[in-house]
C-alpha cells in the first residue's frame, strides 16, 4: 500500500504531526453567506482537525452544500452570491484580499453529489488536473501518476484495461470513484464531499465509505451526507445544521448517542425511529 | 350564467375539435411528407435534365475549365473552383472568430450584454442578401481594392495568394461577404451549445484548480465540439449555396486563379447569371448539372451537420442546438 503513495503531498501527511495550534486545517469562523437578498448560513464557526473525517448533517436545504463550497470557494462561480466572514486554512484566510483561488484549489479537493467524469477517456479524466496545474508533464510520469491516484480510488484493477474507453461508459459508483481518482491525482491537502454516495446502489456506497476510511490515512476529509448511518460509521466528529445554523458540533459518537441539544436529538431520533 | 354557456360551448365543440385535429394531423402529416419527396423530386429533375451533357462530358465536366457556350464546350471546374475557394475563405474567416464570440457571449460578457448582442447577431442573419451585395459593391469592394489588398500584398505578396492586381471584387471580397453571413449562424448554434453543456463539467473543472480559460479550453469547448461542427457545417452549407451577394461581388469571370484579389465566378452564381441565355439544350443541361453538382455538396454537407448536431443532442440529453 505505501509504495502507491510516494508523493510530497502524502509526505507531508505522514510526516510527524504538527504542533497543537496548527492542528486545525480549517477554521470558519462567522461565517455568513447569501444568494442573493436571501440567507442560508448563519454565523457559522468551526474548526477542522488534521486527519479527521469530519460530517456535516442535517434536513434538506440546511445549507450542507452551500458550506462546503465555501471551503473551496467553489461558490464564487455563482453569481448574487454573497460571503462574510473568514475561513482559516493552515492560519491563512482564503477570502484574503489577493488569496489564490486556484492554489487552494490544488490543496482542496472535491467530490461532488452526482459524479461529474469530464466526457473523455478514463485517463483523460485523471490527467487533466494535472494538466491544467503544470504537474507530471513527462509521459513516464504522468501514466505513473494516473495509475497511482486510480489505485488509490479503488478503481485500476476494474479499469485497467480500458483507459481509453470513455469515463461515461462506466457505472455509478466507478464513475464517483474516478472523479475521486481525478481529485487524488492533483494531490490535495483536504478533499471535501458533498453527499458522494447519494446516487449509488448499497454495495457501491459500501466501496466509498470504505474509500473514505483508507484515505483518511492521508488526507483530510468533510463529508456531507444526509445518511446518518453513514455519518456514524465513518465519521471522526460530526457537525448538526439546521435552517442555516450550526446547532452542535462534536465527537460523533457522543452526538449520536448523548446530544447535547433538543434539535439534535430530535433530528436522530426522527430519523433513526 | 356564463359558466353555463361555456359549458355548453364546449360540449358541442368536442365532436367538431376531433374532427379537426384529425384534419390538422393529415395536413401535418402530408407536409411533412411532402419535404422528403421534394429533395428527391428536385434531384431526380436534376439527374434527368443534365443527361445531355452528363453522356457528352462525364466527369471530364468537373475537371475541364472549357466554359464556350458557343462551341457547346462546358466544364464546370472554375465555378466549382470558385465556390470551393470562396467558402474555404469564409469559414477560415468566420469560423474562429465566431466560436470566439460564442465563447464571449455564454462564459465572459457581462450579463446585460448578453441578450442585446445575442439578438444583434441573429439580426445579421435577416438582412436580405441582396443588402449584403450592395454593402459589398459600394463599400467592401473598393475598400479592397484601395487599401485592404494593397497592404495584404505588401506584407503578404510572398503568398501567391496574395499576389497579383487588387481588382476589389473577386475571390477575397465574396468570401469576405459569406464570412458575414454565415457568421451569425455559427455563433448561433455554438452559443446554444455551449450553454447546453452541463454545469457540473465546469465546476469539475474548476475543483480540479483549473482557471476559468482552462475550464473553457480543456472541458467546455470539447464537451460542446460535435454542437459546433454541426454549426459550422450549417454555415458551410449557406456559403456553398448563396448566390445573390457573391454573384454581386465576385466578378463573374469562369477563371481559375491562385489569386484571391482575382475575379471568379461560383456554381450558384453561372446558374443565376445565364440560365436567361442558354437557349440550346446542351447549354441548359450543363446550367442543370451544375445545378445537380451544387446540390449534392450542399445537402451531403447538410445531413453531414444535422447529423453532429443531432448526436451532441443525444449526448448531452439536452437541447444543444
Ligand atoms: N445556486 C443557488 N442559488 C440560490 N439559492 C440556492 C442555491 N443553492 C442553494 N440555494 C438555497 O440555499 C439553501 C441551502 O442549500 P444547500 O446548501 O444546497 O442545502 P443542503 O446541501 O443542506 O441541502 C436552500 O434553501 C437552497 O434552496
Ligand atoms: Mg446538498
Amino acid at each position: 500500500m505505501s509504495d502507491l503513495h510516494p508523493t510530497p503531498a502524502l509526505a507531508r501527511a505522514a510526516a510527524p504531526a504538527p504542533p497543537a495550534a496548527s492542528a486545525n486545517v480549517l477554521e470558519a469562523r462567522h461565517v455568513n453567506f447569501f444568494y442573493g437578498a436571501n440567507q442560508v448560513l448563519f454565523d457559522i464557526s468551526l474548526e477542522i482537525r488534521h486527519g479527521e473525517i469530519f460530517a456535516l448533517i442535517g434536513p434538506s436545504g440546511c445549507g450542507k452544500s452551500t458550506f462546503l463550497r465555501t471551503l473551496n470557494r467553489m461558490n464564487d462561480t455563482i453569481p448574487e452570491a454573497r460571503f462574510e466572514g473568514s475561513v482559516l486554512l493552515d492560519g491563512e484566510d482564503i477570502y484574503a484580499p489577493g488569496a489564490d483561488v486556484i492554489s487552494l484549489r490544488r490543496r482542496v479537493g472535491m467530490i461532488f453529489q452526482r459524479s461529474n467524469p469530464f466526457p473523455f477517456s478514463v485517463r483523460d479524466n485523471v490527467a487533466f488536473g494535472l494538466r491544467v496545474n503544470g504537474l507530471a508533464r513527462g509521459h513516464g510520469e504522468r501514466e505513473a501518476v494516473i495509475e497511482r491516484s486510480l489505485r488509490a480510488a479503488g478503481l485500476w484493477d476494474e479499469v485497467r484495461d480500458r483507459l481509453d474507453a470513455p469515463a461515461l461508459s462506466l457505472s455509478g459508483g466507478q464513475q464517483q470513484r474516478l472523479c475521486i481518482a481525478r481529485a487524488l491525482a492533483i494531490e490535495p491537502e483536504i478533499l471535501l464531499m458533498d453527499e458522494p454516495a447519494s446516487a449509488l446502489d448499497p454495495i457501491a456506497t459500501g466501496r466509498i465509505e470504505e474509500l473514505a476510511l483508507e484515505l483518511k490515512q492521508r488526507y483530510t476529509i468533510v463529508i456531507v451526507t444526509h445518511n446518518l448511518q453513514q455519518a456514524a460509521r465513518i465519521s471522526d466528529r460530526t457537525a448538526f445544521f439546521l435552517s442555516g445554523r450550526l446547532i452542535e458540533v462534536g465527537r460523533t459518537q457522543q452526538l449520536f448517542t448523548t446530544p447535547a441539544r433538543k434539535e439534535t436529538e430530535d433530528y436522530i431520533t426522527g430519523r433513526f425511529g | 350564467m356564463s359558466r353555463l354557456v361555456r359549458d355548453a360551448s364546449r360540449r358541442a365543440a368536442t365532436p367538431r375539435r376531433r374532427f379537426g385535429d384529425a384534419v390538422f394531423a393529415w395536413i401535418a402529416r402530408a407536409l411533412a411528407a411532402v419535404a422528403p419527396l421534394l429533395i428527391v423530386g428536385i434531384g431526380w429533375q436534376l439527374v434527368r435534365g443534365s443527361a445531355l451533357t452528363r453522356h457528352a462530358f462525364g466527369w471530364r465536366f468537373l475537371s475541364s475549365s472549357a466554359w464556350d457556350p458557343v462551341f457547346s464546350h462546358f466544364g464546370a471546374w472554375p465555378f466549382l473552383f470558385g465556390t470551393l475557394v470562396t467558402t474555404a475563405v469564409a469559414l477560415i474567416l468566420a469560423v474562429p472568430l465566431s466560436i470566439a464570440v460564442a465563447i464571449f457571449l455564454v462564459e465572459q460578457a457581462p450579463f446585460w450584454l448578453r441578450g442585446p448582442v445575442g439578438y444583434l447577431v441573429e439580426l445579421l442573419a435577416a438582412v436580405p442578401s441582396v443588402v449584403y451585395g450592395l454593402w459589398g459593391i459600394f463599400v467592401l469592394a473598393p475598400w479592397l481594392q484601395r487599401n485592404a489588398e494593397p497592404w495584404l500584398a505588401a506584407r503578404l505578396g510572398w503568398l501567391p495568394l496574395f499576389r497579383g492586381p487588387a481588382y476589389g471584387v473577386g475571390f477575397l471580397a465574396a468570401g469576405l461577404i459569406l464570412a458575414v453571413m454565415i457568421a451569425p449562424y455559427i455563433i448561433g448554434i455554438s452559443r446554444e451549445v455551449i450553454a447546453a453543456v452541463p454545469r457540473a463539467y465546469r465546476d469539475g473543472a474548476y475543483a480540479l484548480a483549473a482557471t476559468h480559460w482552462d475550464a473553457i479550453w480543456g472541458v467546455v469547448l470539447p464537451a460542446a465540439r460535435t454542437g459546433i461542427w454541426g454549426g459550422v457545417m450549417l454555415g458551410m452549407g449557406r456559403a456553398l449555396g448563396e448566390t445573390m451577394a457573391v454573384t454581386m461581388v465576385i466578378g463573374n469571370r469562369p477563371a481559375v486563379s491562385a489569386s484571391l484579389f482575382a475575379p471568379g465566378y461560383t456554381l450558384a452564381s453561372v446558374i443565376a447569371n445565364e440560365f436567361t441565355e442558354a437557349t440550346t439544350a446542351m447549354y441548359v443541361s450543363a446550367l442543370l448539372e451544375i445545378g445537380l453538382v451544387l446540390f449534392a455538396i450542399t445537402l451531403l454537407v447538410n445531413i453531414v451537420a444535422r447529423v453532429m448536431v443531432w448526436r451532441a443532442e443525444r449526448r448531452w440529453g439536452g437541447r444543444a442546438a
